[in-house]
């Protein structure tokens, strides 16, 4: 695939996710939390070291600025600064990460995503701790998930070449 | 980090910042007239796992439930039987004074709700109804009567509303009975009417009514009812919780008042 058609996958992709989570995900809320698919594919990309992330994180904030309400300064630090840390401690601290480790690191993403909007709606009591508790258990949960089919789907693609 | 993707990433932001909130409104009018379809296709699926989803999980809450209406049916009979008469003594008195009916010139502008905000509880919700079909800014929305929102941005085919419960929504009310005016303001924690002057007795379970000081949102639309009190008598003003007559977050239907 040539760099400009990856360009446009991605760039539907990161489209594709933000609808999903407008108008499918905003609707299916688990005590009072909700999946935000376009972050946890964020994650991933951070997790696999993906060499197009930075373009990926790019193209999701873009779409969050136009399809949410929240402020420019916060789609920042939440889907390009905070994927980025991450990002650069997967290459710096840990090449290959196990199931465990990569749920891990949906823990602490979907942790410090929540806190930065708890922050924002100015809601740091208890109320606010119940909500990212959920918050950050449903999120991880279906993060790892995500991640888990992406790598037996990879595996599956990968097969045949090992055998050619 | 690879040089290239520093520029790439520090040029967008520099973008973002600059930019952006110059042609949002533009920008959002094509991306909500774009994907109108496929939101509306999509949440509707939404909406129908959610309730797959909740019912579940509510079976046992459902007895309980039942009983409870059951018993709320029967004095609402009672209250219903007392309202008609009153409603043609009221009808009368009106004939008398020569008023004509509050809101028979109402238009009322039906609405799917067609998105929410990715981060949900920021209560945004997106509806199918714009500017094409007489939709403006700032329009009281309502369901079942009571205020849900009011519209923030109007685009041509579609329009982004504030729910009262939203952090950013901040709304005139009072009290129907005793007439004491305060401040409704949302929050993740729920509707607080505050900034009531300290003379006014509350009481819990009163209607809270809009007062239609700000002009955009007519008087007398219900919101809800007062909850406990939130204040001590230390404090200069009084404040009370307010339980919103719809569930917000069971939303399908709205209608945008003219």
């Amino acid at each position: 695939m040539n760099n400009k058609l990856k360009l446009v996958v991605l760039f539907v992709l990161s489209f594709a996710l933000t609808i999903l989570d407008t108008s499918f995900f905003s609707f299916v809320m688990i005590k009072e939390a909700q999946i935000i698919s376009t972050y946890l594919v964020l994650v991933i990309f951070a997790i696999k070291a993906d060499n197009r992330f930075f373009e990926f994180s790019t193209f999701c904030a873009v779409m969050f600025s136009v399809f949410s309400s929240l402020p420019v300064w916060l789609i920042l630090v939440n889907f390009c600064l905070l994927p980025s840390l991450f990002y650069y401690f997967r290459q710096k601290f840990l090449p290959e990460p196990s199931v465990f480790s990569s749920f891990l690191y949906f823990v602490s993403a979907a942790f410090f995503f929540e806190l930065f909007l708890l922050i924002y709606v100015d809601q740091l009591d208890a109320y606010g701790a119940t909500i990212m508790g959920s918050f950050v258990l449903i999120n991880a949960i279906a993060g790892s998930l995500i991640y888990l089919l992406q790598k037996h789907y990879q595996k599956l693609i990968r097969k045949p070449e090992i055998k050619l | 980090m690879k040089r290239n993707n520093l520029i790439i990433l520090s040029s967008i932001i520099i973008f973002l910042l600059i930019f952006l909130p110059m042609f949002s409104k533009k920008l959002r009018t094509h991306a909500f007239g774009f994907t109108t379809g496929m939101q509306e296709f999509l949440s509707s699926t939404g909406i129908r796992s959610n309730r797959t989803f909740h019912f579940f999980f509510a079976v046992s809450d459902i007895k309980k439930q039942n009983e409870e209406l059951s018993k709320k049916i029967t004095e609402l009979q009672v209250d219903s039987s007392k309202i008609s008469e009153l409603e043609y003594e009221n009808m009368l008195l009106k004939k008398e004074l020569g008023f004509a009916e509050a809101n028979k010139d109402l238009d009322m502008i039906p609405a799917r709700i067609i998105g929410r905000d990715p981060i949900s509880f920021l209560d945004y919700v997106i509806v199918d109804k714009g500017k094409d079909d007489g939709v403006s800014e700032k329009d009281a929305v309502v369901s079942n009567g009571a205020l849900i929102g009011q519209v923030k941005e109007a685009f041509s085919k579609t329009s982004k509303i504030t729910l009262i419960t939203s952090k950013n929504s901040t709304i005139l009310a009072m009290f129907q009975n005793s007439r004491a005016q305060g401040i409704l303001r949302g929050g993740l924690s729920g509707l607080v009417l505050e900034d009531i002057a300290q003379d006014f007795d509350l009481k819990i379970g009163s209607n809270i009514i809009t007062s239609g000081l700000e002009g955009e949102i007519s008087q007398g639309i219900l919101i809800g009812r007062a909850g406990l009190l939130k204040s001590s008598s230390a404090d200069l003003f009084k404040a009370i919780s307010v339980e919103p007559a719809v569930d917000l977050s069971k939303l399908e239907v709205v209608f945008i008042r003219k």
